[in-house]
């Protein structure tokens, strides 16, 4: 089966005083292109409260399996952000001429975010639509949870974690974060294709503590959990995608492993 | 020793017998949607559009993972009718081949997953680096998590192994560990050491949030991501640099017994060529912090590939101009 997209990919935008650079990975992009031709629409849209800010668009183009126009594969963005503002960044990329691509995930890379006066950190996006693991939630137990295991807080040493959700769907959500070890709680409302940033220390009374927080809701939500600063939540020290409570099971068929084992060795080999 | 679960009562967890629970094959797990109910609405509504009928079922409208499914079912439906067509239609009618894979499967029994991550340790007076495993569980979904074994076996940069450690996690609890507990305080160098972190499930359940994180702890920062395996030849990083002096490190480690030799090369996209910058090796089990500053001197950003004649397992480490924040990524 071709695919003339890829699924939209999100990322937290810039905040205050920091610049967004986004490489679009284009040796491994290639690689998915059937055939030797094809034209590529690259469609950034930066929102913010609802709104969209900004639209981006790019044709890329693959003539004879290279690359012949590479403008917008590369994009730069300043943040115009106020210090409390927050905004994100859809990417979408559709094949306008071509036979197609052989998946319709794009392949992962890490988007940059570069301070003069601050620490630089990368983070990587995450797909709109069409994630394995919230699939695999839905159809075991029925809801979507995303959380983090090691958020750490240290309020002596001014550090914390934030839960980011961005929601970038067209419905308002409910969202509900637990952190279950100190039997804490609270619940935030989303609007649609915005951004909103809970500070854990705040839901945390403990000076010290390193633990799993989780977040689950009326409809899925993209998180990030991001460390900075308890003073200025401005000096980021990462990004971090959450990690989900995985409905993967513990086992597997014995025969199923050999098989895997085996296709692993052959791939080892012939790379 | 993690301490057991106090919850003796727990009740029994559900069997799940593998492959067979996605029988249903839903096309919407959120609404309950059939592939068939889709389908015969889609015939009986000729004038619906995809919106149309994803209002009318409410289809994608919670966690929206099935939109591409839904709108690629949709297009064959409305495009060409044919034998494709109806293979979409029939996921509990699994292939012959799928039958047969599945009978053997079930002949065989099953084994637990074991799941390895490979774990960057750096060490110095303003640096220390900790390990968190949780066995914990959302609410709803109590009695989903089963106990791990996890196995930790520390090498340093020669690959020498110098600690190992094995320890049972059980449901509501978590593990955390300081490496410099097991590493001779190195001053203000920074060395480097690499822990390989197993886990495998001690009963039938679901995997949950038992996936390995890790965090350097320095004087203004905690900032930590999860462990990864695999290892690769050849790896591209494109990076940029800004007037704040950040310090970019590649930690490189090499998961295999036998010795490995990598290089660094600065690569041209446009021009599609390389240009070598260094060359060195890394004994088996051992661990190498390169600095990449070093090479990129006048450059404010640069596309580094990193390769090998085996595999290596890539992180980039950024961290401040006074070493007082730290971050760390896979590559």
């Amino acid at each position: 089966m071709y695919y003339n997209y890829f699924i939209p990919t999100i990322h937290l935008g810039p905040v205050n005083g920091t610049k967004f650079i986004q490489t679009l990975p284009m040796n491994r992009i290639k690689d998915t292109i059937i055939g030797k031709k094809a034209e590529l629409e690259v469609i950034r849209n930066i929102f913010k409260d609802g709104k969209l800010t900004h639209t981006a668009k790019n044709i890329l183009k693959f003539e004879n399996s290279s690359w012949t126009k590479l403008k917008g594969s590369e994009f730069f963005w300043d943040s115009n952000c106020k210090p409390k503002e927050y905004c994100y960044i859809e990417t979408q990329i559709n094949m306008v001429s071509g036979k197609g691509f052989t998946t319709s995930i794009m392949p992962a890379f890490y988007v940059w975010y570069i301070n003069n006066d601050r620490k630089n950190f990368v983070s990587c996006g995450n797909l709109k639509y069409g994630n394995p693991r919230v699939i695999m939630q839905m159809e075991e137990f029925g809801f979507w949870v995303d959380g983090y295991p090691a958020v750490s807080i240290n309020k002596k040493q001014d550090i914390s974690y934030s839960a980011v959700i961005i929601n970038p769907y067209n419905l308002k959500g409910k969202f509900y974060i637990e952190i279950n070890e100190l039997k804490a709680k609270k619940s935030v409302v989303v609007n649609a294709k915005s951004v909103s940033r809970i500070d854990l220390n705040e839901m945390i009374n403990e000076d010290e503590w390193i633990g799993q927080v989780y977040v689950t809701g009326s409809q899925r939500g993209i998180i990030y959990f991001m460390n900075h600063s308890i003073k200025n939540n401005l000096k980021i020290s990462t990004l971090e995608h959450s990690d989900p409570y995985r409905a993967e099971l513990t086992y597997k068929p014995r025969l199923m492993h050999l098989r895997d084992l085996a296709h692993r060795k052959l791939k080892n080999k012939l790379s | 020793m993690c301490p057991q679960n106090k919850n003796k009562n727990k009740s029994k967890l559900r069997e799940i017998d593998y492959p067979k629970r996605n029988l249903d094959g839903l096309l919407c797990y959120c609404s309950r949607i059939s592939h068939e109910l889709f389908e015969d609405s889609l015939k009986k509504n000729v004038n619906y559009n995809i919106n149309d009928i994803c209002n009318e079922y409410n289809i994608g409208k919670k966690c929206s993972a099935c939109l591409p499914n839904v709108e690629e079912f949709y297009l064959k439906i409305r495009g060409k009718s044919g034998s494709h067509f109806r293979g979409l239609t029939n996921k509990t009618l699994p292939s012959l081949k799928k039958k047969v894979l599945n009978l053997a499967d079930s002949l065989f029994g099953n084994r637990f997953v074991i799941q390895n991550g490979y774990l960057p340790i750096i060490s110095s007076s303003f640096v220390k680096t900790w390990l968190v495993i949780s066995n914990y569980y959302p609410l709803k979904l109590i009695d989903k998590s089963v106990p791990y074994e996890i196995n930790i076996d520390l090498f340093n940069s020669n690959g020498v192994k110098i600690n190992s450690l094995n320890k049972k996690i059980y449901p509501s609890n978590n593990f955390k560990i300081c490496f410099q507990e097991f590493i001779k305080n190195s001053g203000n160098e920074i060395e480097t050491y690499f822990a390989k972190v197993s886990r495998k499930g001690l009963e039938k359940g679901l995997r949950g949030s038992i996936r390995p994180h890790f965090f350097y702890e320095s004087k203004k920062s905690m900032a930590s991501v999860h462990t990864q395996d695999g290892a690769s030849k050849r790896i591209f990083l494109d990076f940029y640099r800004s007037r704040n002096n950040d310090h970019y490190y590649l930690f490189i480690i090499n998961p295999y017994k036998y010795k490995t030799f990598y290089q660094l090369n600065s690569f041209s996209n446009k021009f599609n060529s390389f240009k070598k910058i260094y060359a060195s090796s890394i004994k088996g089990m051992g661990s190498r912090l390169v600095r990449i500053n070093d090479f990129y001197k006048n450059n404010s950003d640069g596309l580094m590939e990193c390769s090998s004649n085996n595999g290596l397992k890539h992180y980039l480490v950024i961290a401040d101009k006074k070493f007082e924040k730290f971050s760390v990524d896979h590559l």
